[in-house]
């Protein structure tokens, strides 16, 4: 299954090369290989990362607001 | 006959429908259930054949109140509405506590009016109604907290009400006129006159702006299974349509909206309660209409409704999903849960369709109506705003495309092996997963329904400018969104393989609710012990000093205290000798 995922994501940066981009509002990103791809993975291990540094500041025991 | 219904507000058949509910319950147990049911489709066909138009008006005051306006804008809040209170219905088919039935209409109906209300005093009376018949479906929460939760919630719902009055009283002492239009012309929310601001910030609760957030995630997932579903579909949204109708263009919206979009993705990947994180979820999508608000383009608008119109369906079904869960499990808590594709495939297949729909997998509603939200921000040369719309597009795949469908079906199975949902729980979810693909697939009738036809900038091999009709399918716009999502899956599979990825843990996490659960009361407490404290204290030293007083007095006038003391007559008779000499001596001069 991770490999065929691999397979999705390689076709994928490969299927920039059958098209020209003319409706870029950013050209110099949208335009630039593999943007959006490169953006996806690292904002998600980012937001994730954000997320267990979040928990060092706001995780309670389950009964905080019981006790 | 029928003519006459459309001066009453929409969804007024439902509000006095849902109080002969009760009659019902008397001949079936399922009766208020299918009552409700059917007075939200008469009053769906009613709507939708309604033409637009002003109906209604009142005169009260010396004022002509325009309680019903159906245009562009309120005619698609309108229809959703509608639907979404269908979908509800059926989902709640199987429920028996006839006064959810009862508040799930007035709630739906109130809601319905509202969007349709061209004055601010009908405006207010239904948003108010709105609040407090909601309640009753957090009420109906199995959980321990869902009372006070409720409380919370009710008390947090009727000060946004009283902010809108306040607000409209002023507008009307300034400007002579009650009628619900646009504030301002795209101008900041500082330029905005008092009242203005006001209404603003009642609105801003209802939307869950940043800082006004934590109502809805404190009490969305206390509310009842089915209640929970009514709730995702109409008070946000309410108060978005009223965002739009009020406050377009004002540019303020478009940095509330992008840290609404950002801050919940963080929350959302360390909560546990999986009706919690669409909570989070939720509010993350209100900050893309609210952008869009902001932004006030024409593409923008249009991005804003259509995408509240496609939100409140795959929403609705991702509650629905957990709903369903819940309703089998009896928790939603991602470390209790797991496997549940084996026992529950119905369910676990509209789960993915309303979690692609929320991502933005072409092909499904999300995809048509958010990009017009990003497009307007590029359109109008918002770099950094494209950039968040960007990372928060990220952000709802990590916790509604994958945290949800992987934790409560996939994922470490976790034995419990249950009934697939009711029958009328699948009906609802596959109308719901219809409705999604239908709008991505088929999204024209969904452009159709919009304010205005949307537009997009066109710039040709000469450099000209032209407008010309948005067109979500573009290979470009298909490949680079698949390549955000499926990049971001491949993220989410490193972090598993690496065992970075976070584990569920039982926890309670804080957020701005902490300053109202536990600041203040916490606060007050020690305000109060200091005041005990310092109050005893004085009176202590109070005391001590009358004592004081007291004691030193008694020395003197005590029987051998100077002034208490016997004296011997000699002694008075001498000294009444020296003050007859001095007299004497005095008269003399």
């Amino acid at each position: 299954m991770i490999i065929g995922l691999v397979v999705v994501c390689v076709g994928l940066l490969l299927a920039e090369f059958t098209f020209e981009n003319d409706h870029a509002h950013f050209p110099k990103y949208e335009n630039m290989f593999g943007f959006q791809a490169i953006f996806g993975f690292v904002a998600f291990v980012v937001i994730v990362f954000l997320g267990m540094g979040l928990r060092l500041i706001i995780e309670r025991d389950e009964d905080y607001y019981d006790r | 006959m029928i003519d006459s219904l459309r001066h009453l507000p929409p969804g007024t058949i439902m509000m006095l429908g849902a109080l002969v509910l009760p009659f019902l319950a008397k001949a079936s147990k399922k009766g208020p259930a299918i009552g409700a049911l059917v007075l939200s489709v008469i009053s769906l066909l009613l709507f939708w054949f309604t033409p637009a138009g002003n109906y209604g008006n009142i005169e009260l005051f010396g004022n002509t109140l325009n309680t019903v306006r159906i245009d562009s804008l309120s005619r698609i809040f309108g229809v959703i509405f509608h639907l979404a209170a269908v979908m509800a219905s059926i989902y709640a088919l199987h429920v028996e506590d006839t006064k959810q039935h009862i508040a799930a209409m007035i709630y739906a109906g109130g809601a319905i009016a509202a969007s349709c209300a061209g004055d601010l005093v009908t405006l207010f009376v239904f948003w108010e109604l709105t609040a407090v018949s909601s309640v009753v479906l957090v009420w109906a929460g199995a959980g321990k907290g869902a009372y006070k939760s409720g409380m919370r919630y009710l008390i947090i719902q009727v000060i946004s009400g009283v902010l809108l009055l306040s607000g409209a009283i002023l507008e009307y002492s300034a400007n002579g006129t009650l009628a619900f239009n646009a504030f301002g012309n795209g101008e900041s929310l500082w330029e905005l006159s008092r009242g203005a601001q006001l209404i603003l910030l009642a609105f801003g609760i209802k939307a869950a702006f940043p800082l006004l957030h934590n109502w809805l995630q404190d009490a969305y997932p206390q509310a009842s299974t089915t209640g929970t579903v009514f709730l995702s579909a109409f008070t946000t949204k309410l108060a978005i349509y009223a965002l739009a109708r009020g406050f377009a263009g004002t540019d303020e919206l478009i940095y509330i909206g992008c840290a609404m979009t950002l801050f919940p993705i963080v929350f959302a990947v360390i909560e546990n309660d999986l009706r919690r994180v669409l909570a989070y979820s939720l509010n993350n999508q209100l900050g893309f209409m609210v952008v869009g608000i902001g932004i006030g383009s024409e593409l923008a608008i249009n991005g804003a409704a259509a995408h509240a119109f496609c939100h409140i369906i795959y929403k609705a079904l991702l509650f629905m999903s957990m709903g369903a869960v819940l309703h089998r499990v009896g928790t939603t808590k991602a470390t209790e849960l797991g496997g549940l594709h084996k026992s529950m495939p119905w369910t676990t297949g509209f789960c993915l369709i309303g979690a692609g729909s929320i991502s933005g997998f072409p092909l499904l509603s999300g995809f048509v109506s958010k990009s017009m939200i990003i497009t307007a921000a590029g359109e109008e040369h918002m770099f950094w705003v494209w950039i968040v719309l960007l990372i928060a597009s990220a952000g709802v795949m990590e916790h509604s495309g994958i945290k949800i469908p992987f934790f409560a079906f996939f994922a470490h199975d976790s034995g419990k092996r249950v009934k697939e949902a009711p029958l009328n729980m699948l009906i609802a979810m596959g109308m719901a997963a219809a409705l999604c693909i239908g709008a991505g697939v088929f999204y024209w009738h969904l452009y159709d329904l919009l304010p205005s036809q949307p537009m997009m900038d066109h710039v040709d091999h000469e450099g000209h400018h032209h407008a010309e009709p948005y067109k979500p399918y573009t290979a470009p716009h298909v490949v680079m969104q698949l390549q955000l999502l499926m990049f971001a899956v491949l993220a989410f599979v490193f972090l598993m393989q690496t065992k970075l990825y976070p584990d569920e843990k039982r926890s309670t996490n804080l957020d701005t609710d902490w300053i109202y659960r536990r600041f203040i009361p916490t606060g007050l407490e020690g305000l109060g012990k200091a005041y005990h404290a310092i109050d005893a204290a004085w009176r202590k030293i109070a005391v001590a000093g009358i004592g004081g007083l007291i004691a030193t007095m008694g020395k003197f006038f005590n029987e051998r205290g100077v002034l208490g003391r016997p004296w011997a007559t000699s002694t008075m008779a001498f000294w009444a000798a020296v003050l007859l000499g001095a007299f004497l001596l005095i008269y003399y001069t």
